[in-house]
């Protein structure tokens, strides 16, 4: 009798303890499912963010005389930013900043690829900022071949002609799906050349491998800029729902004199230090050097930067 | 003699030529990169305002006032709220150009835009300073500029200016 109930006994405990672990499990499961759809994971905050001013991840170097010109090759990847950023002003970058520290409060050229709450895809853009002149930004599109736009001839202003249907437009072209995982190039030089006696500008170039028409443009020449300091990484405004896959900053390389009558090309010397690093005391973004430029010769030039989100 | 002479000779001729030669400065390390050639692509934006017309402009100004109103500006910390005036004309890239000061922006002069010229309070955030700092600067007035034919969003900025700054 007793041992009858012994074995019965046992036989409960141990299916108590299948069901006990079993319940564990799906409890458990429950928070982490729970936990991922909020976007928490773990102990960070993995899509939630303050970034109301714009939070870094990147590095800077300095020079001790001018930097002519910055270059850095940045591999494209993609971001969730639109329509997932939180606030509408939301956006993500990778890019390269060229800056000049004494232009109070401060003048700089920058390059680069980023989506906001509102972009069909990632978007090359670039950016100039001189105090008396203004901010300027442009989005300027695919690295790559663009559908082609025919120039008109700028009319007086029609009475629109609502249709019914309006015919829908071609999607506008982003980053060519041939870039994503590749590395493009991305330019800043100084340029003196339109007229010697007057302030430098600075050429923007955005291109990839084939050498195709890039994309870019031209700064102000006012003030006059005097760059002594590079910056590279990603920059992250908002609140939230912004996400980038890692991506990497090689060849990173400073021109060491300005296009002019004598050189039209980029003249350069690497990197061969790590910059000094940016990085928001609560991240994201996060970035970190894989590659040490003091070590990499040229496998690759300048070392090899990366950032992530988030 | 005579060769031991020649010999000796021929030895101080290597030696001085090894030695010029170990002199010789290699050049400075400067390297070079091509810039990219072809004709810089004109710039394209992104989705902005629907069109709603098969004309140029192909919108109307209130339909830029509605966007505006609606949508926060891009690289700014600035809200629709902010914005107190909003005047909206379609001009020329050329014209546009001389009222943002900036000759390079890849647009043809002849091209058809829509200049929205803003009045408010906008701030334009920099980059960190080399102590990490933020930076910013305000304005009042701000512009946003859009492709008259697509509706999509090219260009924006500020104009004048700043009239404060952090950092």
């Amino acid at each position: 009798m007793k041992a009858a109930q012994a074995a019965v006994t046992g036989q409960l405990a141990h299916r108590s303890t299948r069901i006990s672990v079993a319940l564990a499990l799906a409890v458990m499961l429950i928070i982490i499912g729970s936990e991922k759809a909020s976007g928490i994971v773990g102990s960070g905050k993995a899509h939630q963010y303050t970034c109301h001013t714009p939070c870094y991840g990147a590095t800077y170097w300095l020079s001790k005389s001018e930097y002519f010109g910055a270059y850095t090759d940045i591999s494209i990847v993609h971001f969730q930013c639109t329509s997932t950023c939180i606030t509408n002003g939301g956006f993500i970058d990778n890019e390269i900043w060229l800056i000049d520290d004494s232009c109070h409060p401060m003048c700089w050229v920058e390059a680069g690829y980023m989506m906001d709450h509102n972009s069909p895809g990632e978007v090359f853009f670039w950016y100039d900022a001189r105090h008396s002149s203004g901010p300027a930004w442009v989005l300027t599109g695919p690295v790559g071949p663009a559908p082609p736009i025919v120039p008109v001839t700028p009319t007086v202003p029609a009475t629109p002609t609502v249709f019914a249907t309006p015919t829908p437009l071609p999607p506008t072209p982003t980053v060519p799906a041939g870039d994503y995982g590749h590395k493009d190039h991305f330019m800043i030089i100084k340029d003196t050349r339109p007229m010697p006696a007057s302030p430098a500008l600075y050429l923007i170039f955005m291109y990839n491998d084939s050498m195709g028409n890039p994309l870019g443009g031209t700064s102000s020449d006012n003030p006059p800029m005097i760059a002594g300091r590079i910056l590279i990484g990603q920059e992250l405004h908002g609140t939230g729902g912004a996400t980038a896959e890692p991506a990497t900053f090689t060849r990173n390389l400073f021109a060491v004199q300005s296009l002019n009558a004598k050189n039209v090309s980029f003249m350069y010397n690497k990197q061969t230090q790590k910059g000094t690093d940016i990085v928001s005391s609560n991240p994201p973004p996060m970035a970190n050097w894989d590659i040490d430029p003091a070590t990499s010769g040229n496998s690759p030039e300048g070392g090899q930067f990366s950032t992530r989100c988030c | 003699m005579c060769k031991t002479v020649l010999a000796f000779c021929l030895g101080v001729t290597v030696v001085i030529a090894l030695a010029g030669c170990g002199a010789y400065k290699q050049p400075s390390g400067k390297q070079q990169i091509a810039l990219p050639t072809g004709t810089l692509q004109q710039p394209v934006g992104e989705p902005a305002i629907t069109p709603t017309s098969r004309d140029i402009p192909a919108f109307t100004k209130e339909d830029v006032i509605k966007y505006i109103r609606t949508h926060d500006m891009l690289f700014s910390d600035t809200s629709p709220s902010a914005i107190t005036g909003i005047e909206v004309t379609f001009i020329t890239s050329k014209e546009v150009n001389k009222i943002i000061n900036r000759q390079g922006t890849g647009i043809p002069d002849n091209y058809l835009l829509c200049f929205a010229r803003l009045t408010g309070t906008f701030t334009f955030p920099g980059p960190p300073t080399i102590k990490g700092q933020p930076t910013s600067s305000t304005y009042e007035e701000a512009y946003e500029v859009f492709d008259a034919k697509t509706g999509n969003l090219l260009m924006g900025g500020a104009l004048g200016e700043a009239v404060g700054t952090i950092g």
